[in-house]
This record gives C-alpha cells, structure tokens and sequence, in this order.
C-alpha cells in the first residue's frame, strides 16, 4: 500500500530534519582516558559537565592483561579546597584484585555538585595504583545552573501550586467560550463536533 | 395474590397463552413485564456480542493513525525513566510486565470505545451522567496532570539540547521545543497530526533500536524476559511503577476524541462493531509500539549501567554514559529517540487536555477550532513558566505518577459502574459467547490492576513522600 503524498512528504521532512540534527550535533562532552598501570589497563568515562544540585558518576573499567593476579585501586580526589562544594558518600578509593584476564567495572557514583557556590569548572583527579606504580587523569568538571528550587517537598508543591491557580484560569476561560452551566451538561459526540 | 385483571383477560389470546405459559408462577405483572422485556431486546437488536466484524485484510492498516498518536502519547520521559530504571535493576528480565500490563490497557480503552459507540456521547459524559461531582474532579485533574505532563516533557526535550550544548539554558531549549508544538498544532489539521506521530514513532523506535545495537542487545536474554518472572525482591515497585506509566488515565479517555475527530460512527450494531474492530487494531498497535520501544531502553541500561551497579536518576544518566562505552553515535541516537520521545508526549498531553476540557464544558472536539487553540495557548504559558524552577525530573515524575494514581483508580471505577449497566446493549456484559466471556476477563483484570496500582502508587507513594519516616 503506498503512502498519500501528505504521508510521504511529512515522513521525507521529518528525516531530512533528523539528519540535519545529528549532522549539527557536536559532542555528549564526555571524559573518556585508557591507559596502563603495571600490569592493569584501565578506562574512565565520566560526563565533563553537569547540572548543580544535581549527580555525576564517574566510570572505571579495570583489565589485568598481565600474567599474574594483580591489585590495583583508584582514588578520587575532589578539588583541594572546595570539597564542600560537593557532596559525595561514597568510598574515596575503589581497590580490587584481579586474576588474569579479569575485567572489574567500579563506579564512584552520586557525586552531587552543590549549589550557593559560584559556577566554575572544578579541576577533580583519578589517581590509578598498581603494583607501585601510579598514574594520574585530570578530570575536569564544569557545573551548570541547576534547579531554582530545593530538592524535596518544595519541588513537589511548586508545580502543583501553579497548575492549581492555572485550574481558575481555564475555568473563567472555558466558562466564557462555552456559556454557563455547560459543564453540567451531557454533550452528543458526533453531531455536536460536526455542527460548526 | 390476586392477578391483576389485564393479565387475566389477555390470556385467552393464542399468543399470550404461551407467553403466559413460559412465565406460569411469576407473580404479578410477570406477562407483561416479559413482553416489555421482549420488545426491548427486539429493539436492541441482536444479542451481545453475536456479531462477526467485516474482515479488513491490508486496509487494516490505514487505521494505525491514532493509534500512533496513541503510543507517542505513552511513549515519554516515564517511560524511558522507568525503563532505564527496570534495565539498570534486572537487565531485560521484567520485559514481560510491558505485555500484561499492556492487555489491561486494551481493555481500558475498549471500555471507553464502547460507551462511545453505544451512545455516541464523549467520554466526560460517563462522569457527568453519575454525578457533577466528578465532573469538577476530572477537570482538576485534567488541567493539573497535562500541565506538569507536557512540563516534564518540554523539561527533557530542553536537557536534550542541553546534552549536545551544556551552554544553551534549560528555559531557552524548553520553552523553543513547547513553541514549536503549539504553533504546530495551532496551524494544523488532525489529519497532519496523526502523520506527524506517525512518523515519530517510527523514528524513535529506529533511534533508540540504533542506539541499543551499538550498546549491545543480548537476544536471548529478551526472550527469556518475555516470559513472567519474579527476578528479584524489588521487582514490584518497579512492576508497579510501569503500571502506573502504562495504565494512563488519559490514553483510555483520548481514543474517543480521535475516533470524534475522524467521524468514526455508526448507528446500526454491525456498522458499531465493525468500527470497534477497526479501532482495536489501531490501539493494539499504539500499546504493542510501548513494549517494542522498551526492548532497547532495557537493553541499554543492562549493558551500560547495570555492569557498574548504577541507579539512573534522571533519564539524562544513560545518554551521558553511552558515548565513552558505546560510542558518540550511540549517544546521539539515544538523545534523538529521547527527544522524539518527549517532543511527541508533550503534544500529546496537551491535545489529551484540550480534549478532555472541551468535552467537560460541551465545546466542539474539533482540533482546528478557537476553543482548541485557546486552550493550548493556555497550557503553554504554565508548562513554559515550570521551566524556570529546573526542578529535578525525579521529583516530578513521582509527583506526577502518584497524583495520576490517584486519579486512575475512580477513573476506572466509574468506566465499570456505567459499561456493566444493562442500557449498554449490544456491548453490554454477557457470558453467552466466548468474545463476551474475555470482554468480561479484561475489563476485571483492568480495573482490578487500576485499583492495585492506585493504592499502590498513589497513596503509598504520597505517604512515603511527605512523611518519610
């Protein structure tokens, strides 16, 4: 069955939109850093910006490509002097020993970026430890303005106050559009749509 | 008991004898109540449920529209929220939920078919014909829920741009992605619009599929989910969160408008049946794309997050940690497939709400009119104003899934009361044919599985929000 003209055209549009949008995407700004320590290789992948108030997480991939078990561990240093601009949980460093041929995955997650401090770019580091020797991946963060409201019931009762006052809105709107009482009464579907 | 004396007299007759016969030992005004009864059903028309549609072979599908307009609808930031969330957890095993839960939003909606097709009255008449009550109710609840659905929607098509450009603000990408659909929808016909969806499905579906292949898809695991499993001891609250995603109050009230807008009706009972069948292939279709579109969402949760024992937060979680695993291409992929997502969702709460506002205050359902295009005017200036508070998605969508099953549960009640009641006619309950039987099936498991997910969601959710402890 082949589609109208109107079909055709509005699908050759769409695609041609979608095209031009993947074609003007610039990158998802994301760290991405491989490297070797002893006898481990590693990748990290973290996002390089983020929203305040709101979580990062920061990936670590771990492969022991040597012949013998091997320990290795990764530290997170927050940036020396504004670590209260962050509120982070988790374990400072991730340490695990892996056999040969092993692959760890670890993540140092719900790193949350504080609001009520100047937006700036954070300069954060990844210290990788194995077999005494270390390697060090500057991760740099940049934070963006985040939500204009806290976190929990404010962000619950905010939107529900302005949809409530827009309720009053629509009605005085609807009411004048439509006559008193009309709401109180049952409508036909068809003949009502197509009496205009 | 004396009888009354018209009885007696009619009896004598050849053809009231053997009435009277049948109804010997009924007291009273047993004959005459029998001959009401039998002229009643003689003008009803053939028994419930008798009736064979006309076969619709490859015209079937030129019913997909609304349909489409349909899972555009369903298909939003929930539900790629609550599928990242369910793939993060347990991988493609909970797959499966999609497809039940998807027969009880069938039976919802062919529920609010059918009291359209019987009496050919708008769905808002089911409340207003059981008490005014509830017509204040649904409009609250209209006007609330597609205010903060299409925010949240506008909210993630804004945190899109924001993945590609971190520079460009929230309220500037929002705001422009809600413009662009009301101007859309303001210069538009219905007929563009269910194009349009079209056209958005099959392009979400294909992005997010893109993205998934390059993150990985493990088959064999989605077959193993398509069968019903208990994977783990949280499995519920996530069964009951997709309930509340899938279940939509306003997907069972805005099929009938779309059936209003393409002048789907009848008066003769085969005509009315023959449209029903037309009309359950097209929301079958919209309900199956739901299912089909969370085979990827699960699939690149479990291979991205899950490895790392991540909770997604926000549906921005995944997009951001798709590239450096899965490549940029994967990434945009995703991001386009969200966009479409929220982009389609966002009209669609708006038109689901001017619709329904419409039919409360006996406006024409008609998307080219001025009451129409006040109304969307209207739901752009809140939608757009939420924009500044940036609040986090999360907290919305809880908000929002609580609130909506809150309102699901009496939506569901009242659809019962008023499709049992015997002034259904041919589409009333009945137990006499095998089609009747699983009619009656559905409509229990739905109602039953609205009931469950209100309780559930609603009001456990809202208690575990305001007091935590």
């Amino acid at each position: 069955m082949a589609p109208s003209n109107g079909t055709a055209q509005t699908l050759w549009r769409g695609l041609g939109a979608c095209a031009l949008y993947l074609a003007a995407a610039g990158s998802a700004h994301a760290l991405e850093e491989t490297g070797r320590v002893g006898g481990i290789e590693f990748a990290v992948y973290a996002p390089d910006w983020t929203w305040q108030k709101r979580d990062a997480n920061v990936l670590v991939v771990l492969e022991n490509t040597g012949r013998g078990a091997a320990d290795a561990a990764v530290k997170l240093s927050l940036p020396a002097g504004k670590e209260h601009h962050f509120a982070y949980a988790g374990p400072e460093t991730l340490a695990a020993t892996l056999e040969p041929g092993e692959i760890v995955r670890k993540a140092f997650t719900q790193i949350r970026a504080l609001s009520g401090v100047p937006r700036q770019t954070y300069s954060l580091e990844l210290t990788f430890e194995s077999d005494g020797t270390r390697v060090v991946v500057p991760y740099s963060l940049r934070t963006i303005r985040g939500a204009a409201v806290g976190v929990g019931t404010w962000a619950i009762v905010f939107p529900v106050v302005i949809a409530g006052v827009w309720c009053l809105v629509f009605f005085i709107a609807l009411r004048l559009l439509a006559g008193p009482g009309a709401w109180l009464r049952t409508g036909k579907a068809i003949e009502e749509a197509h009496a205009e | 008991m004396d009888k009354p004396p018209v009885a007696r007299r009619r009896s004598w007759h050849p053809r009231c004898k053997g009435i009277a016969a049948r109804c010997k030992g009924t007291k009273g005004t047993g004959i005459l109540r029998d001959l009401e009864t039998r002229a009643a059903e003689q003008q009803a028309g053939p028994k419930p449920w008798s009736l064979r549609p006309a076969p619709l072979g490859l015209r079937a599908l030129t019913a997909l529209g609304a349909g489409s307009l349909i899972a555009s609808f369903y298909i939003g930031t929930g539900d790629v929220t609550i599928g990242t969330n369910m793939g993060a957890a347990f991988g493609l095993r909970l797959w499966w939920t999609y497809f039940v839960l998807g027969v009880a939003g069938c039976a919802l909606i062919d529920m609010s078919v059918r009291y359209y097709l019987r009496f050919g009255k708008t769905p808002m008449s089911i409340f207003k014909d059981v008490h005014p009550a509830f017509t204040i109710y649904m409009f609250l609840a209209v006007v609330i829920c597609a205010t903060i659905g299409s925010y949240n929607q506008w909210s993630a098509c804004a945190m899109v741009v924001t993945g590609f450009f971190p520079g460009v603000p929230l309220e500037a990408g929002g705001s422009l992605a809600a413009l662009v659909a009301l101007l859309f929808l303001i210069t538009g016909a219905y007929k563009r619009l269910e194009r349009v969806c079209v056209f958005g499905l099959v392009a979400l579906i294909l992005c997010f599929f893109g993205s998934a292949l390059l993150a990985g898809i493990s088959w064999k695991e989605a077959a193993r989910g398509l069968v019903p499993n208990a994977p783990g001891p949280e499995w519920s609250k996530h069964f009951a969160s997709n309930a509340g995603s899938i279940i939509n109050a306003w997907l069972i009230l805005i099929y009938p408008y779309t059936m209003i807008e393409r002048g789907w009706f009848a008066k003769d009972p085969q005509g009315k049946v023959n449209i029903l069948h037309r009309a359950r292939i097209d929301f079958t279709w919209g309900i199956l794309a739901a299912g089909v579109v969370a085979l990827p969402l699960l699939a690149t949760a479990a291979t991205v997050l899950r490895p790392f024992g991540i909770a997604p937060r926000h549906y921005m979680d995944l997009s951001i940690l798709l590239e450096p695993l899965a490549g940029s291409w994967s990434t945009y992929l995703f991001l386009a497939g969200l966009f479409l997502a929220a982009w389609t969702a966002g009209v669609g709460w708006w038109i689901c709400g001017c619709y329904a506002l419409l039919d409360i205050f006996n406006l024409p359902i008609k998307l080219d009119s001025r009451p129409m295009r006040v109304c969307l005017a209207l739901f752009f200036i809140p939608s757009s104003l939420l924009l500044v508070l940036r609040i986090n998605p999360v907290y919305q969508m809880l908000l929002f899934s609580a609130f909506l099953s809150l309102v699901f549960p009496v939506i569901g009640i009242v659809l019962l009361y008023r499709i049992t009641r015997r002034d259904m006619g041919y589409f009333r309950w009945s137990l006499r044919t095998p089609q009747g039987v699983v009619i009656v099936i559905a409509d229990v498991f739905a109602i039953a599985l609205s009931i469950y997910v209100g309780v559930w969601l609603g009001w456990a959710k809202l208690g575990t929000l305001f007091f935590p402890q």
